[in-house]
């Protein structure tokens, strides 16, 4: 009987140490998270202000002037291939305009 | 093994098992925990970047002005000299087709309709000039003129190819009748509807 009773309390102590231990897993990861939260607060707070400041521009406008560089090489690719069709104009199309021309300038 | 040793065996299977539980859900509470602190951190800074945006919303349209817009631009005129290419192409064969036409026998056909459309439009007695050979094809079929009034054929002391020049005798109105200068007064107009036919509008 004395023997199970000391097991009992040894396993007790471990389910304990357990609970202590599960609490520090979540403190510490709370911490962490919170302590993180105050950096990002802390940072956004501070490119805030020097916005508001406009002092050192350049880090808000290089991500808008890479993005505008993507949307302008795409807007000149759409431009150059509509330039590729129009010099691609079938001779056929070609042929009936001066058709059409040549109407218009000669007497009738 | 005794009924003891089977009571304590179960005693510590439980326990383990309830350790490995409190364990194991204190692992998903961090989980949680860091899911929601990741979640607020992006918040925070999506929130920034509108602020940011709001703030500099005018530095930022203007770099986007800057570059796009002079893409389009450039895009544009690259667009706009393809385009006039193809439609200089169409007026260079027309010329090539008036020169065929100069040269054909049936260019006499046109040369007459060419200065009765002259003659009738200045309705007056006039001087018709024209190259030799044209000339002398006009004062040859006289009769194919308009009548009414007092016409006289001479050739052009300039080169006139491809039509007339007719002058009233007070020599105070001309017209120049040729395929080019009719082209060429008209060509504006032609272009944008050459373009359409083209469907390079």
């Amino acid at each position: 009987m004395e023997n199970i009773l000391n097991l009992s309390e040894r396993l007790n102590a471990l389910i304990k140490k357990a609970e202590q231990e599960a609490q520090e897993i979540v403190s510490k990861t709370q911490k962490e998270a919170d302590e993180s939260l105050i950096r990002v607060k802390e940072e956004s707070e501070k490119r805030r202000l020097r916005a508001q400041r406009r002092t050192g521009l350049d880090e808000f406008l290089a991500p808008a002037e890479a993005d505008a560089r993507k949307e302008a090489k795409k807007v000149a690719e759409e431009y150059e291939k509509k330039a590729r069709e129009i010099r691609n104009t079938s001779d056929m199309k070609i042929n009936e305009a001066v058709k059409y021309v040549l109407e218009e300038v000669l007497p009738e | 093994m005794s009924q003891r040793e089977q009571i304590e065996n179960r005693l510590i299977d439980k326990t383990i098992q309830q350790r490995n539980e409190i364990l194991e859900n204190a692992r998903v509470r961090a989980e949680n925990i860091l899911t929601k602190a990741e979640a607020e951190k992006l918040r925070i800074q999506e929130q920034t970047r509108q602020a940011i945006e709001n703030i500099i919303g005018g530095e930022i349209r203007a770099v986007y002005d800057r570059i796009v817009g002079g893409a389009q631009l450039q895009g544009r005129k690259i667009v706009m000299d393809a385009r006039m290419e193809v439609i200089e192409k169409v007026f260079d064969d027309v010329q090539d087709e008036i020169q065929k036409i100069v040269e054909d026998p049936e260019w006499n056909k046109y040369l007459v309709k060419l200065a009765s459309e002259s003659i009738i439009k200045l309705d007056e007695d006039c001087i018709i000039y024209a190259n030799r050979e044209d000339a002398d094809y006009l004062k040859s079929n006289m009769e194919a003129l308009p009548t009414g009034h007092k016409i006289k054929i001479e050739e052009s002391p300039t080169d006139i190819v491809g039509g007339v020049t007719v002058v009233n005798i007070e020599g105070t109105k001309t017209i120049h009748n040729t395929l080019d200068e009719r082209l060429e007064i008209k060509k504006a107009r032609l272009i944008a509807q050459v373009a359409d036919r083209l469907g390079v509008i």
